[in-house]
């Protein structure tokens, strides 16, 4: 008698970006990554934009899609590095780039500069989905409103809670979880943009309760490495 | 252009310690007065040698420290690395264009633990070409996520690809072993600078990491160590 494997409920592997940055990756443990991310037929697999074409020839077809991060995890470069990560990365063959902007210039209310910065992003990523990640709890809700507002007229069509890493302090609890509250908050303030909710994502129960608050997209970190317990909680 | 070396015994006064010291603006979070009010601070005590901060904030900077004699730089591919090749290239062309004096950058991690030391080479040799001499490049191996066989080849790697100078940590829980300053400088020599970061807490830190074979220091906790300084050295 064959042996199923438990499966991920489709309703809940279509909306997960399987996210894998961590630093000491190797080449073979990408493999891996993208080997479960197609056995689960995860939505997106997120690696960094040095490895984007290597994990492009370990998946094929639509599903599941690459994607990557530009400029993380602290936004810090100017919009022309910006771009030229992200045009390298669509190049090779990424679909989805979830963009970290210059939180100091989102702070300073510094408008145009932010909308510059996202325009000439828009422009390096051609028909990729691109995706404004923020930090919703250091944000007030007028900025955060305003922020996405402007994306959303510059063609993001998602906003993120967090960047996930610990972005002000070395200290881990400090880094930005999916909480209720933070995501109510994003939606709030969204203004037409689809949510994605990252950080701290570990179980089914937590996932559908996100997708309930009318989430759109969660990163599951590979690091976690919680797939199989996310199946086995669906198969109960 | 060059990296600002200084004579590397331990320092004993408080100007010959700033001179030999590092540090951040980040929090990225950070807005932008609160940037400009921790830059102004340096005016308080003796030049240290750099402080990095965000792309967009190189001219705030430069406005306040290079009256006070402070170099200025940035950061790609930090902490986290794994950035692509073209994407370090263009983060070095622009430190060019805004005048920064050096760019510490990350290594490629996935490189270095798959063993594919050509890669690590190829990417060290692409940034150094795009540096063209017109800022200081400092490469980050991570150190302390590296064995000893990981560190050696990728140190050989990134000086066959024309690197002239490492920081050994991106700070951010990854701390630099003495051991490994004290393994790094005793191999490959004095041709190579050796910046330390990452666990730099203290005066008695800095003195330590100076004594095992580091350049420079960068350490967050910059102005309790300056302060402490003040107390103890001359």
């Amino acid at each position: 008698m064959s042996e199923r494997r438990a499966t991920i409920p489709e309703a809940v592997a279509s909306r997960i970006d399987y996210t894998a940055l961590r630093k000491d990756m190797s080449y073979r443990e990408l493999e891996m990554v993208c080997l479960e991310a197609v056995t689960y037929n995860l939505r997106t697999i997120i690696v960094p934009s040095g490895q984007v074409r290597r994990a492009c020839a370990f998946v094929s077809g639509s599903r599941p899609a690459i994607g990557t991060v530009i400029s993380h995890p602290f936004g810090t470069q100017a919009p022309a590095v910006k771009a030229v990560e992200a045009a390298t990365a669509v190049a090779a063959g990424a679909q989805e780039l979830d963009v970290i902007p210059h939180f100091g210039t989102i702070l300073a209310e510094r408008w145009e500069d932010y909308a510059f910065e996202l325009r000439t992003l828009g422009e390096a990523a051609g028909d990729a989905t691109l995706k404004l990640v923020l930090e919703a709890t250091r944000f007030s809700q007028d900025i955060l409103a305003k922020a996405c507002s402007i994306a959303a007229e510059l063609g993001f069509s998602y906003v993120v809670n967090t960047v996930g890493f610990r972005l002000v302090s070395t200290d881990p609890s400090a880094q930005g979880q999916a909480s209720p509250e933070t995501l109510s908050k994003l939606a709030a303030g969204s203004n037409g943009l689809k949510l994605k909710a990252a950080g701290g994502i570990i179980t089914l129960a937590g996932i559908r309760g996100l997708l309930s608050l009318g989430v759109n997209r969660v990163c599951v970190d590979a690091a976690l490495g919680v797939l199989r317990t996310l199946a086995e909680e669906g198969a109960k | 252009m060059n990296g600002n070396r200084k004579p590397r015994e331990n320092p004993a006064t408080l100007q010959t310690l700033c001179q030999r010291m590092m540090c951040a603006t980040f929090s990225p979070a950070a807005d932008e007065q609160e940037a400009r009010g921790f830059l102004q601070r340096f005016a308080n005590y003796p030049a240290i040698d750099g402080i990095f901060v965000d792309q967009p904030w190189v001219p705030l900077a430069q406005e306040i420290l290079t009256p006070l004699g402070i170099r200025v730089g940035i950061e790609a591919a930090y902490p986290v690395g794994n950035w692509s090749t073209e994407a370090k290239v263009a983060a070095i062309k622009q430190g060019v264009r805004l005048g920064a004096d050096e760019i510490d950058i990350g290594g490629d991690f996935s490189a270095i633990k798959s063993r594919d030391f050509e890669a690590v080479q190829e990417d060290a040799r692409r940034m150094v070409d795009a540096a063209d001499g017109k800022i200081w490049i400092m490469v980050i191996p991570e150190t302390a996520i590296l064995t000893r066989d990981e560190l050696l080849k990728t140190l050989e790697a990134y000086i066959a690809g024309g690197v002239q100078g490492i920081k050994t940590s991106s700070g951010y829980g990854w701390n630099t072993h003495e051991e490994d300053v004290r393994l790094i400088r005793r191999e490959f020599g004095e041709g190579l600078q050796i910046d330390v970061s990452g666990g730099v807490r203290t005066l008695a830190h800095a003195l330590s990491y100076f004594e095992a074979g580091a350049d420079n220091i960068h350490a967050s906790p910059i102005f309790s160590i300056l302060d402490e300084a003040r107390e103890r050295l001359t």
